[in-house]
């Protein structure tokens, strides 16, 4: 991660973690990526609602809460790609009939939320100790005006955004760095969207990275 | 029982014969069953499907790996019930101990039998001289020799007169 | 064996070389570990433990209970319904108690069990796609420590690891207070813990003393004992 001066690529911006802090969740952690703050905590496995009840697997529940207000439109979809990409990452056959609830807190609004909440919650369940097949990461990707891609934009609000004309945001397994999710608005070209996903790539190793040394400096207080 | 041996019609019309008569119906009947269900079965001509074995057991309780204590526990006289309790699991984890510790230096008796079973023709050789091992090596040939079991090699190497005749 | 002792691993983590028994050439794997095909993962992120011969699991650190069977629980009966009772023992649904699993319980001799009585129980049926039912009698049909908890005492809630940690035959928190005060405590591996002292005062330091001994070494383990009954002496 070579902070930015001008000529290098483009690197992510510092990410800050706290692990464990409410005492009433099964698993919570709250994470700074740049401008973006989210707040996310994990209940489970957990009684469900009968309706809800999935007879062989957990049912993975994803509640987005913005800042102020009701939840809209743009939560619902970030609620329905959240459950979507960890009903493939936990081990949910392992707790049928049960489930696992995720329940993300805007605290900060900034481009690039999404990918935010999929650390934060990745985190969130690594702290409970839930069983998961592999890690996820998610990285963002801006493309401005001028064609250049930027990982992490300034983002002292109104005056940045402008300038940017799509973001992209990818998820990714630890598994071979394969995409697990890819979200996008905008409009870019097909070479700029490979050389989003390349640089997002790269950029996921430093997350992988993070998200273990989050959790070592957790558990080294139990050795 | 009998399957080769083929008795005459006569011999099996006589009243003692009858029990086998029955029980020949009986198996023949039996046989042309199994042909039918076998013909109704199709059987798909593959190599048997070998049960793999796990390399791995897996054991959810931490309690097993971990080795963990008894739950409820008393001290200095509070609840003598649950104290008589420890008292007994202390004990019983004390014998476990001292078994498994017993078992990696011991020897089990798998390895005890495998051992005297090689170690008994060893030291049973040691106690025998060369003559006596040779001999043992010969003794049936000359079983039937009336003479102590060290005369006949002597009467072996005697020169013998190559006959003429 | 030093590099697989005590290292920390995450989810899909791949873990090789594993000890096998000499006799059986098989490995026992542990919570958090999983086979898919030859291999093992990890599912839980953790410490790696191993202990001799051959067995290997995840130190995870865990609040929610997920029922194992054979392990000691407590449980709390909300419901009484015909033959069986409902106990919640913290996991992801209520267990099943059946009133003819006490000692000495007949059809005609049933226990005395009320709503919210707290019960030291077994766990008999734990499976994922079954209702866990538990018991509070041993193999002979004795209670031989299990049964209903009564008579006051105060019952918290800690991290599993703690319970572990409490349990464990390495861990001197529970000898060096039991040297110090006299008291009794029920430690439920559902994360459950129960105490009772001679006062009420007594029942508050110990239950402080075990939830401030998550992270705690042996010898601070001591330094706290101590300080503990010499405040306990000054209250009295």
């Amino acid at each position: 991660m070579e902070s930015g001066d001008g000529s290098s690529k483009p690197s992510l911006a510092a990410m800050t973690c706290v692990l464990g802090d409410l005492s009433q969740p099964d698993g919570s952690a709250e994470l700074t990526h740049g401008g973006a703050v989210v707040r996310a905590a994990v209940y489970g496995p957990c009684e469900v609602k009968m309706s809800k009840e999935i007879l062989d697997k957990a049912t993975i529940e994803v509640v987005f809460k913005p800042k102020v207000g009701l939840p809209r439109c743009e939560d619902k979809s970030r609620e329905r790609l959240i459950h979507d990409v960890f009903e493939a990452a936990v081990m949910v056959s392992l707790h049928p009939r049960s489930s696992i609830m995720i329940v993300l807190q805007e605290m900060e609004n900034a481009e690039g939320l999404m990918a935010t909440g999929v650390n934060a919650a990745c985190l969130a369940l690594l702290d409970a100790g839930i069983s998961m097949k592999f890690l996820v990461a998610a990285v963002v990707c801006f493309v401005k005006s001028d064609g250049s891609l930027d990982l992490s934009p300034e983002t002292q609000r109104g005056q940045a955004d402008l300038d940017i004309v799509a973001s992209l945001t990818f998820v990714f397994s630890e598994k071979d760095l394969n995409i697990m999710c890819v979200s996008s608005t905008g409009k870019y070209s097909v070479e700029q969207y490979d050389s989003c996903l390349h640089l997002c790539r790269e950029a996921s190793k430093s997350v992988f990275k993070f998200f273990r040394e989050s959790l070592e400096r957790k558990l080294s207080k139990s050795i | 029982m009998e399957g080769n041996v083929k008795l005459s019609k006569n011999v099996l019309q006589m009243k003692f014969m009858q029990r086998s008569v029955l029980r020949m119906e009986v198996e023949q009947n039996e046989e042309e069953k199994q042909k039918i269900i076998d013909d109704e079965h199709w059987v798909l001509d593959l190599p048997q499907l070998s049960q793999r074995e796990e390399r791995y057991i897996t054991q959810p309780s931490a309690v097993v790996c971990e080795n963990l204590q008894f739950g409820r526990m008393s001290f200095k006289g509070f609840n003598p019930e649950v104290e008589k309790l420890m008292k007994l699991h202390d004990t019983e984890s004390e014998l476990k101990q001292a078994e498994e510790r017993e078992k990696e230096i011991g020897v089990s008796e798998d390895e005890m039998a495998k051992r005297y079973s090689a170690l008994v023709g060893i030291i049973a050789k040691k106690f025998s001289t060369k003559r006596k091992h040779q001999t043992s090596a010969n003794k049936q040939d000359d079983n039937d020799d009336d003479t102590d079991s060290s005369s006949p090699p002597k009467v072996r190497r005697q020169f013998l007169k190559p006959d003429d005749s | 064996m030093a590099a697989h002792m005590d290292r920390i691993v995450m989810p899909g983590d791949k873990i090789c070389d594993l000890k096998e028994s000499e006799a059986t050439r098989k490995t026992i794997l542990g919570p958090g570990l999983r086979t898919e095909g030859d291999c093992v993962y990890a599912c839980k992120p953790g410490v790696l433990k191993f202990r001799e011969p051959n067995v290997y699991w995840i130190d995870t650190h865990q609040k929610r209970y997920v029922p194992v069977k054979g392990e000691h629980v407590i449980g709390i009966v909300t419901q009484k319904a015909g033959d069986i009772f409902r106990v919640d023992i913290g996991g992801s649904v209520q267990a099943s108690l059946s009133f003819l699993s006490f000692e000495g319980s007949t059809k005609r001799n049933r226990p005395d069990v009320k709503v919210g009585d707290m019960l030291y129980c077994r766990l008999l049926v734990a499976n994922k796609d079954m209702e866990p039912e538990v018991v509070c009698i041993d193999g002979q049909g004795r209670s031989s420590g299990m049964g209903v908890v009564r008579n006051g005492g105060f019952l918290f809630k800690v991290s599993l690891n703690l319970v572990k940690k409490i349990l464990s035959s390495s861990c001197i928190l529970m000898k060096t207070l039991g040297q110090k005060l006299p008291f009794e405590v029920v430690v439920g591996l559902n994360g459950r813990v129960w105490v009772k002292g001679r006062s009420n005062k007594e029942t508050i330091a110990l239950a402080n003393a075990i939830c401030a001994s998550e992270h705690m070494t042996n010898e601070q383990i001591k330094v706290m004992c101590q300080r503990l009954a010499d405040a306990v002496a000054g209250f009295t």
